[in-house]
């Protein structure tokens, strides 16, 4: 399975987000590898603490080289021996967990016939190996994107499944503008109709994850002054039919990831030890991550009703 | 109003979605063997305030139910597949209340009783329809059909689903059709002569002011002349309207128990067989007129409009059934309403013209409540005056207290009876043949309950509401009392054990009748609240008083230059402006809103003035 994770907006936590659900997926025993296609800034080593590629690779082997044909094959780095936080081998019952890396100083560029080419090999060559292929987009329409979508909407007979994570925050502008990216005149869907996939089936293939979410009721906001939980009460209200409105609601949505310190105050992997021994982390937040994980593969929450 | 009808009927969803979901499955069943009336309740305990005119506990749209709701139906899944587990459900119930050719039966089932103890009831004697069947079944498919409507716009597209969906309307709108001409052919109209048992009693009745018999007779005739001469109109199903041709007789109009023996069939959209000969007797009978009018209520509320849920045909029949609804309740308000000193409705209890032998009179106040109940929807017709209103509520309030609802009830006392058994109705059938069916009737508590809250709804002055709605509270912790605490129907109903110490342990299971009843109340408090606050004149113009002092004194804080006195000043005065545009605009509907604001206006208003006059005045300048 593919799962390409995108947002409209920078900040949203999508890579932070979809880094731990790629570590959680590998707790759970499947062999995961997770692809930095954010070229404009490959952060993915940073978030996983993998020193040697916290701001892309140096060497100019990474995706960015790869796609231009720079390397013949791309530089994999197996997180469980590189990780910092790691015990330098992977935990028991846990499956493969390896991170493509971008190239340090990337930066966005036109897309090609060729290039393309490469990426479908790329990803047909991983599905071999991987059950879970996470892609991490940049934020908003890039040349990244297009030619992912292009590349996976091709993928032969018997294709792996693709699904597309669409990250955004609670919040009035980042309802709309992750609707215009999935629904736009230029969204994901039409795109995808484009290539030759069936409406119906590209809306089945797109669900929503809310990040750093305050639920009204939280015990983050129980300091509130009466009438400050009074008017966010009703914020939360407008946001829930707003997103209902531009099809965002609950029964698109696969996932919430709770606000949390550890994630807004520094991005990174939070460990089961996060929350048990030093108690940095929120126990919500691991079950939102493992809950999220999960339902990547679980066919009722991307079948349409 | 100490009733919290949210957080009150999320427990009560809460408790009976756990009992009916069970294994992944709708399971059907309480106290009773599933029956088409029980079942359809306890469908109703979630579809009636899922449809209600107030939008607070929609599912229909998985993307608008509320977290809380959410929660409180966990056992039914996420909020996206409760719609299906309900589609299930529901269907599940029109299958199982078909006949072999897959047209609606409403049989009374395991709800039916021999009325006489030791008789055990034949197979074939449950397969009697029922008016509360046809009467709930209008309500279930009416919930349904707008539920399903609402559900297809939420962009379903499952062919699966889709089909399923459609087939469920399909089964909806024919048990609709069905149930409404069997509600038409239950509509009877019984005469009877002056001097007959039913004379005599009606006579009794309407005597309140001592006049004499012929008096009595002729005031009565004229009162009840234009219902006389409305009553042809109503042909379709009806059966005694020859009778009234004998002008000297005396008629009353309802529905009876099921379609009436020798009642003509009715052209709809239904095959001929679906249209069986009636059996029971021509004459109307209290609660299933009630029963009746409650169903047919539904099928001109202005969601059934909106939602545009009726075919051509049942518009047809819903416009044939409104005026039997007219009519009854026309008829029943103008015998209530009888009597110059005192009503015949005040004149406590109701004596039925007709009472089945061995029946507890105690239960005739069972009768006071039913009429209470027509003439409060009937007054929903019109606007009444608060004087009518408020010796209504003196009636249900002494309803209450007789029927020991809001009195302490001492052991074996005979008040209990109206719980507990409750009132027995004998199925009488035509031609005098004996009676061996009798259906149970308990809802006295919930009734009243519901009827307060009815009337609660006309009330405009606030003492009244307030007088109200102080018995609904009353009425409602009675009722809270009843609810089950242990065992599978535990946070449901009924068990009167607490407020009516002594009476046998039946409890355990939930009594669907009573828990829908319950539910209904909720929904009943929910329109309560709903209204915008009672407000009155006096209130208003005192208001205005203030709004006006407030204005003036701010005014002329501004004319005094008050916006050279600096940084402070000049906040305290902007606020000022801004809690006097919001009383401004509470004044006529919210005037003691209005009055609180307006106060805190006035007095900050006056500790700027008597900050200056006092520097004046000891001249130190």
């Amino acid at each position: 399975m593919i799962v390409l994770a995108t947002s409209d907006k920078g900040g949203t936590g999508r890579s932070v987000t979809t880094t731990n659900v790629a570590y959680r997926r590998a707790l759970q025993g499947d062999d995961v590898c997770f692809l930095d296609f954010d070229f404009g800034s490959p952060t993915a080593g940073a978030i996983l603490d993998v020193e040697s590629v916290s701001r892309g690779i140096k060497m100019g082997t990474g995706l960015h080289s790869y796609l231009h044909g720079e390397t013949a094959e791309p530089a994999r780095i197996d997180v469980w021996r590189h990780a910092g936080w790691s015990g330098r081998r992977r935990p028991l019952g846990a499956g493969r967990l390896v991170l493509l890396p971008g190239d340090e100083g990337g930066g966005e560029f036109p897309v090609d016939a060729a290039m393309i080419e490469r990426c479908r090999q790329l990803f047909l060559g991983l599905a071999e190996e991987f059950s879970i292929i996470l892609v991490d987009l940049s934020a908003g329409r890039s040349y990244a994107a297009e030619l992912v979508q292009e590349a996976t909407s091709n993928l032969g007979s018997g294709g792996e499944a693709v699904r597309w994570l669409v990250f955004h925050r609670w919040t009035r502008q980042h309802i709309l503008a992750a609707h215009g990216l999935v629904f736009g005149e230029r969204g994901i869907v039409n795109n995808g109709v484009q290539l030759g996939i069936d409406r119906e089936v590209m809306e089945d293939s797109i669900r929503f994850v809310r990040t750093a979410v305050q639920e009204p009721d939280s015990a983050q906001l129980s300091l509130l002054r009466p009438a400050q939980a009074s008017w966010l009460q009703r914020c939360h209200e407008e946001l829930l039919e707003l997103a209902a409105r531009r099809r965002l609601g609950r029964s698109m949505m696969i996932g919430a990831i709770p606000l949390d310190p550890v994630l807004q105050w520094r991005e990174q992997i939070i460990r089961d030890l996060d929350v048990r021994s030093t108690q940095i982390a929120n126990p919500e937040t691991v079950a939102a991550f493992e809950d999220l994980a999960s339902k990547l593969t679980q066919q009722n929450y991307w079948a349409a009703v | 109003m100490r009733i919290q009808p949210r957080q009150l009927m999320l427990e009560l969803w809460q408790a009976a979605s756990a009992y009916s979901h069970q294994k992944g499955e709708w399971q059907f069943g309480g106290r009773a063997q599933p029956n088409s009336t029980a079942d359809a309740e306890q469908l109703l305990c979630l579809m009636y305030p899922a449809t209600a005119e107030a939008s607070y506990f929609r599912l229909e749209q998985p993307d608008r139910t509320g977290k809380d709701v959410a929660q409180a139906l966990q056992a039914l899944g996420e909020p996206i597949e409760i719609p299906q587990v309900l589609l299930r459900a529901v269907s599940t119930f029109m299958r199982r209340y078909s006949d072999e050719d897959g047209l609606p039966v409403f049989h009374g089932g395991a709800y039916l009783q021999a009325t006489q103890a030791g008789h055990i009831l034949s197979p074939e004697d449950r397969r009697i329809d029922i008016v509360d069947s046809m009467s709930m079944s209008i309500t279930l498919c009416l919930a349904t059909l707008g539920f399903f409507k609402e559900y297809r716009r939420t962009g379903i597209r499952r062919a699966q689903l889709l089909r399923d969906v459609e087939w469920l309307e399909n089964a909806a709108s024919t048990r609709l059709t069905a149930a409404m001409v069997g509600l038409l052919r239950s509509f009877t109209v019984h005469t009877f002569s002056p001097t007959s048992t039913a004379g005599a009693a009606l006579l009794r009745t309407v005597d309140q002011d001592g006049y004499s018999e012929e008096q009595l007779l002729a005031r009565l005739r004229a009162s009840l002349n234009s219902i006389r001469a409305d009553l042809p109109e109503a042909t379709d199903g009806t059966t005694g309207l020859d009778g009234l041709e004998n002008e000297n007789h005396l008629f009353e109009c309802g529905w009876s128990w099921g379609v009436v023996h020798g009642a003509p069939a009715v052209e709809a959209d239904l095959p001929e067989s679906a249209q069986k000969p009636g059996r029971a007797v021509a004459r109307p009978n209290l609660y299933f007129t009630l029963s009746a009018l409650d169903g047919i209520a539904d099928l001109s509320s202005e969601r059934t409009r909106r939602l545009n849920l009726l075919t051509s045909t049942q518009q047809s029949l819903s416009r044939r059934l409104q005026l039997r609804w007219e009519l009854a309740q026309r008829y029943w308000s103008a015998i209530a309403d009888f009597g110059d000193r005192r009503t015949a409705l005040a004149d406590i209890p109701w004596q039925p013209t007709d009472r089945a032998g061995g029946e507890s009179p105690v239960t005739d106040h069972y009768y006071s409540l039913q009429v209470a109940g027509m003439v409060i929807e009937n007054l929903h017709q019109r606007r009444p005056a608060e004087n009518e209103l408020a010796s209504i509520a003196q009636i249900l309030a002494e309803l209450a207290i007789r029927a020991r609802v809001t009195r302490r009830a001492s052991q074996q006392e005979t008040a209990v009876e109206m719980h507990v058994p409750g009132l027995e109705i004998p199925l009488a059938e035509a031609d005098g043949k004996p009676v061996v069916l009798a259906w149970r009737v308990t809802d006295f508590a919930t009734a009243l309950l519901k009827r307060t809250m009815r009337l609660v709804l006309l009330a405009r002055s606030a003492e009244l509401r307030q007088q109200l709605l102080d018995l609904a509270d009353e009425i409602w912790g009675h009722v809270e009392q009843r609810m089950i605490l242990d065992g599978p129907g535990a946070g449901l109903w009924d068990d009167p054990r607490r407020p009516f110490p002594g009476l046998p342990d039946e409890a355990g299971e939930p009594s669907w009748y009573f828990t829908e009843r319950v539910v209904e109340c909720l929904v009943a408090a929910v329109s309560v609240i709903d209204m915008s606050p009672v407000t009155n004149v006096a209130g208003i113009s005192a208001a205005r008083t203030m709004l006006s002092e407030a204005d003036h004194l701010y005014h002329r804080e501004l004319l005094n230059g008050a916006l050279n006195a600096g940084g402070a000043m000049r906040a305290e005065l902007e606020d000022v402006a801004i809690q006097i545009d919001r009383a401004r605009a509470a004044v006529e509907r919210r005037p003691g809103t209005a009055q609180a604001i307006l106060l805190e206006v006035l007095r900050r208003l006056n500790s700027l003035e008597a900050a200056r006059p006092s520097i004046v005045l000891e001249g130190r300048l």
